[in-house]
């Protein structure tokens, strides 16, 4: 585990990850200033906060780590002596999870925080009250895109399949569900990754109940996590 | 950029496993489509005749373009990411390896956004035959070619930023920013910004350039018809030459 951590902790990728990730700071005030102006100048009934605008950019750098803890070992063959050195799989594929996850859930929430609070201080426009909890679950929801990665990254070995396969789950298929007509797109809706933080915060919006939600948020890094431990233990490498 | 560099490039791209299924994931956006057709079509029947007239189907062909925009982005990175070492070992001049990349990308990329956009036009219409009251299919043909020309651009979009960043994590997650990120948040912006941010995005730049009705979409109106198609050719050359550039510098 400690291995697990000195890798990802020192790989280049994970830096730029995570720079992107924090990038939303510096995005988020510069987000709230302007808006602010344009609040000054001539009002506005209401517009997101800075944290909410910015939450895709800090689920595809966080999902990115995920990914890359896996496929990077494999597109430079250093998985060889990585499994050489650590025989057991499951245990392998059990840290590796474990750090990404600590890791996602860190930069994550840390950055959703920040954000939310540089922007609360900086902005007078009208937005929504600082919900802590409600950051936390986007947080987990990152951390899940994170962990879904690692899972996709051990089944594809392939970088491009495992960003892409993040980028379905997170922008492709909601993006499609949402065009079709109208029972459908809230049906299906209901049951896709980025709609279940809101649903679990906004029970008055018919849906999954909140722990349903939350559950079903789980789901979507257990099963890619359980599909990849059962290719792992099998396969050569 | 010779007829041999050419020849190499293609032979290179036809065989990667990677080219075969991006290609195949692209093409069925036009099952996609069927399918979508299918399921409105479940829908219009099971409705009274009184709602029917008022129903309405989104242009399935405008929903499923985003399927071999990527794809043909995830190619060119790959393309670009994959072999450089050996290819500029055997052509030490650089440009000419790129251009082949490009003409083979934008080849592939000009066949399937053509045989996508056109393919899934005509699956729906065929799929759902007099129901919803489609626009004849001759009224959309300068929109299904630009917007099939727009899967061309996010191939030379991610052939460019394959060759400047060398990181397939990286660009595939740049693509999936230009496409879904950038848009999202446009939309939240409010004022002068947000209606520009919404004038760029990708997916309204064919309508723009055809001219055609923006109303009732969520994209904004800032560029004239020749400013979109500058956009649109921007979102091409310019990493792209950007990728020439850093090639010329750079040891590897």
């Amino acid at each position: 585990m400690r291995a697990e951590w000195i890798k990802l902790r020192s790989t280049a990728s994970t830096h730029y990850a995570v720079g992107t990730a924090a990038l939303v700071l510096v995005l988020g005030v510069a987000w709230t200033l302007y808006v602010d102006s344009i609040w000054h100048e001539r009002g506005l009934r209401s517009a997101a906060a800075a944290e909410e605008g910015f939450l895709p950019v800090v689920q595809l750098a966080v999902a990115v780590i995920g990914v890359l803890a896996a496929t990077g070992e494999y597109a430079t063959g250093l998985i060889r002596q990585t499994l050489t050195v650590t025989p057991r799989r499951s245990r392998l594929l059990l840290d590796k999870a474990a750090v990404v996850a600590l890791t996602a859930f860190a930069v994550s929430a840390a950055v959703l925080l920040a954000t939310a609070s540089a922007a609360r201080l900086v902005g007078d426009y009208p937005m929504a009250e600082l919900d802590v909890a409600q950051l936390l679950a986007h947080a987990l929801a990152a951390t899940v895109l994170s962990l879904a990665g690692l899972g996709l990254g051990v089944v594809t070995r392939s970088t491009a399949g495992a960003v892409s396969g993040v980028v379905a789950l997170l922008f492709v298929v909601p993006g499609i569900v949402n065009l079709l007509p109208t029972p459908w797109s809230t049906r299906i809706g209901a049951f896709l990754l980025p709609n279940l933080v809101p649903q679990a915060f906004l029970p008055e919006r018919a849906g999954l109940e909140p722990l349903a939600a939350i559950g079903l948020l789980l789901l979507y890094a257990a099963v890619p996590l359980a599909a990849a431990w059962a290719v792992f233990t099998r396969r050569d490498v | 950029m010779t007829p041999h560099t050419l020849r190499a490039e293609w032979i290179k791209l036809r065989s990667l496993r990677s080219t075969w299924l991006v290609l195949a994931v692209s093409l069925g956006s036009i099952l996609m489509a069927a399918g979508l057709a299918l399921m409105a079509n479940g829908m219009y029947d099971a409705a009274p005749a009184s709602r029917r007239d008022a129903a309405q189907l989104t242009e399935l062909e405008d929903v499923v373009i985003i399927v071999p925009q990527l794809c043909l982005g995830i190619l060119g990175v790959l393309a670009a990411v994959k072999d450089i070492p050996a290819s500029y070992l055997a052509v030490p001049r650089r440009w000419p390896v790129l251009a082949g990349k490009t003409a083979g990308i934008a080849a592939i990329g000009l066949i399937v956004g053509q045989a996508a956009m056109f393919g899934s036009a005509l699956v729906t219409r065929l799929v759902v035959g007099d129901r919803f009251h489609l626009e004849p299919l001759a009224d959309r043909v300068p929109l299904l070619v630009v917007s099939g020309l727009s899967v061309v651009v996010l191939g030379l979009l991610g052939l460019g930023l394959g060759t400047l960043l060398r990181s397939v994590a990286a660009c595939v997650a740049l693509l999936a920013g230009v496409l879904y990120v950038f848009p999202i948040i446009s939309f939240n912006v409010p004022g002068v910004a947000g209606e520009w941010g919404r004038s760029v995005m990708i997916g309204g730049l064919p309508r723009l350039i055809v001219g055609a009705d923006l109303t009732n979409t969520v994209y904004g109106t800032r560029l004239s018809a020749s400013g979109a198609a500058a956009v649109l050719a921007a979102y091409a050359v310019v990493p792209v030459l950007a990728g020439v550039w850093a090639l010329r510098r750079r040891d590897l």
